[in-house]
């Protein structure tokens, strides 16, 4: 947690979520109950995971140890996730380093109102590193309003 | 009664005439497997090939000539084949070798970048998009901007890893850029990034959460 304080505090996210492990996204998320976890990647799949219930869009970030990558320089980064009343909601992922830096990058991928799963990329994770998912959920037409964006897994493999 | 015998002298002479036919062909062949060039790896078993040819002419009429490679035994000269049969998977293996390093992806970039042509507007629309980008970011400083045809470059010079990880997110959800992927090196408070150029642009990108 306080790894990703410092990584993200410089920038200006918003009212971000943090998430460090399945059991806290579940009790943040609001929506739903995690029963399918496997390890650490984290898999919500029609069951509920994230939904971001404010007006405004928010960020969400999670860490998976790249312990769950085929290969260190290979690692296949997959999120299932929708868009809400205020847009689309977009994933991306990052390789960090020991030291809390970025290394490489997936694209960035959107998706519109329909819950879908997405291959971002493929990432090459630095001997000691991890990945870093960060999903910006699009805001709810009201606050409290359960028409936000929504995350549903987060994967390597 | 000189007939029949006058017959079979000349029945001889064509049996041993065909006998001496045959030795001689023996010969030639077992000569010229002898001779045949041997190239790179199977070198080193030249000489024990040699040997092996040589006392073979020398045994006669016991010569047998091996027709095929696979019929060579498994032990003194059929190591030539072994190492014949080496030199090829060498040739055309594709399991990478275990012993030889993985390129990192930086690696593999800086590489395809070394080697690009510059595609002028693509490139100029680029540096010009990623040096206002990093104008946003005031605590570091982006110098060597560079784009040619499907990677760009620059070189970031930063104070801590916050200000660099601002930057490095700032241009990697930057949707202008239009970005396939970004790779680093960081050395101490420098670092080198590549992007990636996008091949086909993803429609959905033009709609971003708010």
């Amino acid at each position: 947690m306080k790894m990703l304080h410092k990584l993200f505090g410089i920038v200006s996210i918003g009212a971000g979520l943090f998430a460090t492990s399945a059991s806290e996204a579940a009790t943040l998320g609001v929506d739903g109950v995690s029963t399918d976890q496997s390890g650490i990647n984290w898999r919500e799949w029609l069951v509920g995971g994230i939904q971001n219930r404010a007006t405004s869009a928010r960020n969400w970030l999670m860490p998976l140890p790249a312990a769950h990558c085929a290969s260190r320089t290979s690692c296949a980064v997959r999120a299932t996730w929708k868009g809400g009343a205020g847009g689309s909601s977009s994933v991306i992922g990052y390789a960090v380093n020991a030291s809390g830096g970025f290394t490489t990058a997936t694209s960035q991928k959107f998706q519109s109102s329909t819950l879908a799963q997405q291959l971002l990329g493929t990432l090459d994770v630095p001997s000691g590193g991890f990945v870093l998912v960060v999903a910006s959920l699009a805001g709810a037409s009201s606050n409290g309003g359960t028409d936000g964006g929504g995350l549903t897994t987060a994967e390597l493999n | 009664m000189a007939f029949p015998i006058l017959k079979q002298l000349a029945l001889i002479t064509v049996s041993l005439a065909t006998g001496a036919a045959s030795l001689a062909l023996l010969t030639s062949r077992a000569t010229e497997n002898s001779r045949t060039p041997v190239v790179g790896p199977q070198s080193s078993s030249l000489k024990r090939s040699e040997g092996r040819a040589m006392s073979v002419r020398n045994e006669g009429l016991r010569l047998v000539v091996p027709s095929s490679p696979s019929s060579i035994p498994s032990t003194g000269s059929g190591s030539i084949h072994r190492q014949q049969r080496a030199a090829e998977n060498t040739t055309v293996s594709t399991v990478p070798d275990p012993e030889q390093p993985t390129l990192t992806n930086f690696e593999r970039t800086e590489d395809e970048f070394s080697m690009e042509a510059r595609d002028p507007r693509w490139a100029a629309d680029n540096e010009s998009a990623i040096v206002t980008i990093a104008q946003r970011f005031p605590q570091t400083r982006a110098s060597d901007v560079e784009c040619r045809t499907k990677h760009c470059r620059l070189v970031v010079t930063f104070p801590g890893v916050e200000e660099y990880n601002a930057m490095f997110r700032g241009i990697a959800e930057d949707a202008a850029l239009k970005q396939s992927g970004m790779t680093a090196n960081i050395e101490g408070t420098q670092a080198t990034i590549y992007i990636s150029r996008r091949v086909a642009d993803d429609h959905s990108t033009n709609s971003r959460a708010n």
